[in-house]
């Protein structure tokens, strides 16, 4: 999911940092206070789920978690995953600096979705559990959409790897879309007021 | 049950981190590239190519299982490059009759738990100044 520094033409690096940094600013800008230890536990979340590798045949894909972090957080997500990705791009050397903006651009924005799900009013049990699902698993597949267009627009080169890219996160949205069903359905039993995450959130 | 599926999940996967190192040195003639994300995750089957000042291909070959591959020198100065895959590459210049610097002479640990403890203590203490900063603002 961290597109590597020396890779992306330039014009791409730009649009991307430019986007993102609109975004994050405007995420700080908005920040309250009470909501600050909320997103530090979900920035730590972040970062530390990139580190959980998952086989794909040949391949191999990290955990993600975009998804419950965007339900929780809704806007502030931006906040979290720079933080976060800054960290991993120091001090490990995932993805990196002048590729920061687009890999923040191409796993934050689609966390978005999984706010708007989780805003969605539901009370059956069975519903419930398959919105959550699609909470995990719609993320990633959208972030796996812009990685692979990016790569694409990148260059006619780099469309094997945008294929390669699509097809191997397949198996990793399932497993994400179980792993937030289970995550949010053990916050709901053990903590349900963290849960309640307010709709004004998306918009300022 | 919950715990115990999350945990499991968690467990049973192990700690990888998807930074591709690359090690290469030439002997007699031959370039020697070794690649590798981890300690016990070598770069499997990745493109290697090897480019001219003007990043004309010299020669394209990919590592085996180990994350090794051999190859007659081209010329005695070129660009090695080491692609993963999906984003994933790295690039280092070389000069025959040398080699490149190893970080380190151990590889890369599968579980840096040190940096991640780093990382998390960075989050702690990024999110506590931000915290007191905006609470200030706040308080007349």
């Amino acid at each position: 999911m961290h597109l590597s520094e020396g890779l992306l033409r330039p014009e791409i690096l730009m649009g991307g940092a430019l986007l993102s940094a609109s975004l994050t600013f405007y995420a700080f800008k908005t920040l309250k206070d009470e909501e600050i230890p909320k997103t530090a536990v979900l920035s730590a979340l972040f970062f530390l789920a990139s580190f959980i590798h998952v086989p794909v045949g040949p391949t191999s894909v990290h955990l993600v978690l975009g998804g419950i972090v965007g339900a929780m957080l809704g806007f502030r997500a931006f906040i979290a995953i720079f933080v976060a990705l800054f960290l991993q791009g120091i001090l490990f050397g995932f993805g990196g600096l002048t590729t920061l903006g687009i890999n923040l651009f191409n796993l934050a924005t689609p966390t978005l979705i999984g706010y708007w799900l989780f805003l969605l009013p539901v009370q059956k049990r069975i519903t419930k559990d398959i919105l959550w699902f699609f909470i995990g698993f719609l993320p990633l597949a959208l972030s796996a959409v812009l990685l692979s267009l990016t790569l694409a627009l990148n260059g006619d080169v780099f469309m094997d790897a945008a294929k390669i890219a699509l097809l191997a996160h397949l198996p990793l949205m399932v497993i994400e879309g179980i792993i937030t069903l289970l995550a949010l359905r053990f916050i709901e039993k053990v903590s349900p007021t963290l849960l309640h995450v307010r709709p004004h959130y998306a918009s300022h | 049950m919950l715990r115990i599926s999350l945990l499991s999940l968690v467990c049973l996967s192990t700690l990888y981190a998807h930074k591709i190192n690359l090690f290469a040195y030439d002997e007699a003639g031959k370039l020697h590239v070794q690649s590798y994300f981890t300690k016990s995750s070598p770069c499997k089957q990745c493109t290697v190519r090897l480019m001219d000042e003007h990043q004309k291909e010299l020669a394209l070959f990919k590592t085996d299982d180990e994350g090794k591959a051999s190859i007659e020198l081209p010329s005695s100065t070129f660009n090695i490059m080491v692609e993963g895959g999906m984003g994933h590459q790295t690039q280092t210049y070389y000069v025959a009759q040398t080699r490149t610097q190893e970080t380190s002479k151990a590889l890369p640990s599968d579980t840096p738990f040190e940096k991640m403890a780093l990382g998390l203590a960075i989050i702690a203490f990024f999110f506590g100044v931000l915290f007191w900063i905006k609470r200030k603002r706040i308080r007349p």
